[in-house]
């Protein structure tokens, strides 16, 4: 029973920092925006038909790029 | 508890610190430093920010954020707090921390680690996160709005005037920084060259191939780099191809310039984008890379704590330690540009107002340890080898071999010989004047790097550094190009309608071609510069920078004065009476200083001085007539930074003496209250 335990905190112990480091990476780059848009949509605007994979791309970067986006 | 812990880490920090300080004579440990640092940030962290966040600021977690209420799934989308950390990061940090630094470790590594450590932590930090808040409060408004709104139709001109000049400059100062790495090294320049195909072919494979598969083209494009890296070696060892991608300057910086106006009129999904993704990726590698090197390696600082050259006489740059490091040092200890990001896309994924204390000071002090980083990676270089680097010839008597004479009277021995076994083992020709900071930086990257992750490997590790900062650079200078091309659009649509519409190419291609002149101008003189160029660049740019957080800081007192919070308006009002002393001084000194190596406009004169009187080699003479046309107009810019920055401190002060006399100002447009739907962020 200790044994189960000490692996769950072990777990936890793991888990939180990876979380977070897998967050970061993906807020810095963008690469699962599209996941995160299914995800948002799902659970805010269930009425909404998500776009297409390709059309999501397309549109973010349009939006992605029309302003101050990147610093010195 | 929290209290034990935190005066356990002001007497570590204190320890540390002064340990720093006190330590002359022997090299200093870059462990040291860190511990400094990471003890500051965390005090800074846990105390002031929170205390800012509680009392000042009064972050309301029951409040609902812009993200929240104006939720339409697309720029406006309550996110994850980590999510919004990284990517506030990635958008605030950029080439800057890495190359000022650099640079200011002229004076020892002393006066730039405490600025970094301090300036951000009371300063750069505190700007971020107030302008964050301000900016979340009132839906996302950018800098250019708050300021017309909350200071008047002067403060918003001159934020809006801000932002364009320094995005000129700061594209200028870059690409120059990328030529002088590229500048007669056919392994730099083909890896660099490489990097367009590459993310090119990206853009096609993220758009057709595997359409928005942005992790497998991002891993595919970063393996294409690293084989660029290895190809570059292979080509410069090539007795033909090496020829190809044989550069001087004043050609790789037409190139540049070609490049930058082609990428910023290509549509971004081509260009753009992808080397976007390439270079975020390599940012976060490379620091943790860099971070987990030092922690191994453990180096000594071989530089002096301070040099002989805080009274202004350095030969990177002239100016003396007061105000010059505070200029130099920009990105990293407090960076205005910060403020456009900070009133950008970042309010509008703000899930709660709980989160504005990790995202815009949090993110601001890994953005500064990275300088930290940096500095440590610069002084850890044997100091004459330092120097070597970053001067030009000029100021080191014109040879390599008068160059090494000077250093070593100046007490920083380094020989020739050195100098070629070090260039010969990074796979350079020569590392003599490389000036810029890449160069120097690669060097310190690369020797860190391979005394952790396989010696021999120091040519490969170089380039690969050099290729990480020209990678950075180019999207900062494609982003930048295609923002200051929809500033001068939205400005000629205010004249012309037709102009202004960012769909219609004839006005794309002129909107872009004036950008491309701006900063091509001062990339080319500095180019031709037997200084080279960054000497009076980067000082430039310095001012710009530090006048635009001036600004921000500006709006930020303003707001407080007007919303009942005067009695703590030294929190942005200490950091801005600063910048307003540095800048200030820095300016004046650059207009008026009778050194012609300090002040522009005595430069000028003394360069026809000179031109007169026949003093000149034919080749200086040559060029002699461009670089006084060009002192003058920095001249005239560094004037103008100078009156915007105190038209909109009056303008703040105005706000405050009003506030005083009793007749106050509504501030204008914060939302109002409305409660937060999220289940645990209230109670959270």
């Amino acid at each position: 029973m200790p044994e189960r335990k000490t692996m769950r905190a072990l777990r936890l112990m793991y888990a939180v920092p990876v979380a977070c480091l897998r967050d970061i990476v993906s807020g810095a780059t963008g690469w699962s925006a599209y996941e995160q848009y299914l995800a948002h949509l799902g659970t805010r605007h269930p009425g909404i038909a998500p776009v297409s994979r390709e059309e999501f791309f397309m549109s973010d970067l349009a939006a992605r790029w029309d302003g101050v986006r990147r610093c010195c | 508890m929290q209290k034990l812990i935190g005066i356990a880490l002001a007497v570590i920090g204190a320890f540390a610190v002064s340990g720093i300080a006190l330590n002359r004579g022997e090299p200093i440990n870059a462990l040291w430093i860190l511990t400094a640092a990471v003890c500051i940030y965390t005090i800074g962290y846990r105390f002031y920010a929170a205390w800012i966040t509680a009392k000042v600021l009064a972050t309301d977690a029951t409040r609902a954020t812009p993200a929240e209420r104006l939720d339409n799934g697309r720029d406006f989308v309550p996110t994850a707090r980590w999510v919004v950390f990284g990517h506030h990061f990635a958008a605030i940090a950029g080439p800057g921390p890495l190359i000022g630094p650099t640079l200011a470790a002229q004076f020892g590594y002393l006066p730039g680690t405490l600025w970094i450590l301090i300036g951000s932590v009371l300063g750069g930090c505190v700007q971020d996160m107030v302008i964050l808040f301000l900016s979340t409060r009132r839906n996302g408004r950018s800098l250019g709005q708050m300021a017309r709104e909350e200071l008047g139709p002067i403060g918003g001109f001159a934020a809006q005037f801000g932002t364009l000049a320094i995005m000129i400059i700061l594209i200028a100062v870059l690409s120059l920084v990328v030529v002088n790495a590229m500048k007669h090294s056919p392994w730099a320049t083909a890896t660099v060259f490489a990097t367009i195909p590459i993310a090119m072919l990206i853009g096609f494979y993220m758009r057709g191939i595997r359409p928005g598969r942005v992790l497998e083209g991002s891993a595919i494009g970063i393996a294409l780099l690293l084989l660029a890296v290895v190809g570059g070696g292979w080509i410069d060892h090539h007795p033909v191809l090496r020829t190809w991608f044989d550069h001087d300057g004043p050609a790789l910086a037409w190139f540049v310039m070609g490049y930058g106006f082609i990428a910023a009129i290509l549509p971004v999904w081509m260009l753009l984008a992808p080397r976007d993704y390439l270079s975020t990726f390599l940012k976060l590698g490379t620091v943790v890379l860099l971070a987990i090197a030092i922690l191994v390696m453990q180096p000594d600082l071989k530089m002096p704590a301070l040099t002989r050259f805080i009274d202004g006489t350095g030969p990177i740059f002239s100016g003396k330690l007061f105000p010059f490091v505070f200029i130099t040092i920009a990105c990293g200890a407090i960076s205005g540009f910060h403020s456009l990001i900070a009133s950008g896309t970042t309010p509008k994924l703000i899930r709660t107002e709980a989160d504005v204390r990790l995202v815009g000071y949090g993110s601001m002090m890994l953005e500064s340890f990275v300088a930290i980083m940096a500095m440590i990676a610069a002084t850890l270089l044997d100091p004459g080898v330092y120097f070597a680097i970053n001067s030009s010839l000029a100021a080191l008597g014109g040879t390599p071999d008068a160059a090494v004479a000077t250093l070593t009277s100046w007490g920083f021995p380094v020989t020739t010989g050195q100098m070629q076994a070090l260039a010969n083992e990074v796979g350079e020709a020569t590392l003599f004047a490389r000036t810029g900071g890449a160069p120097s930086l690669a060097v310190g990257m690369a020797s860190i790097f391979s005394s952790v992750f396989g010696a021999g490997l120091l040519a490969i590790w170089y380039h690969f550094a050099i290729m990480f900062e020209a990678v950075f650079i180019l999207t900062t200078l494609d982003a930048g190009t295609r923002v200051g091309r929809f500033m001068v659009q939205d400005a000629l649509g205010q004249l012309w309608e037709p102009l202004g519409r960012t769909s219609s190419y004839p006005s794309v291609i002129l909107a872009s071609a004036m950008v491309v002149t701006g900063w091509g101008y001062f990339l080319y003189v500095g180019v031709i510069d037997p200084y080279g160029g960054i000497n009076i660049l980067w000082p430039l740019f310095g001012i710009a920078n530090q006048m635009l957080a001036g600004i921000a800081l500006a709006i930020a007192t303003a707001i407080f004065f007007k919303t009942g919070r005067a009695r703590f308006g030294w929190i942005t009002g200490l950091p801005l009476t600063w910048l307003a002393v540095v800048t200030s001084t820095a300016a004046w000194q650059k207009l008026f200083s009778h050194d012609p190596k300090v002040g522009f406009l005595t430069g000028a004169a003394d360069l026809a001085e000179q031109l007169a009187g026949g003093a000149l080699a034919p080749d200086q003479a040559l060029v002699a007539g461009k670089l006084m046309v060009n002192l003058r107009i920095d001249a005239a810019l560094t004037a103008l930074f100078l009156i915007v920055l105190w038209i909109v401190i009056l303008d703040m002060l105005r706000i405050g003496w009003r506030v005083y006399r009793g007749k106050p100002l509504p501030s204008a447009a914060e939302a109002p209250y409305q409660r937060t739907q999220f289940a645990g962020v209230a109670n959270a």
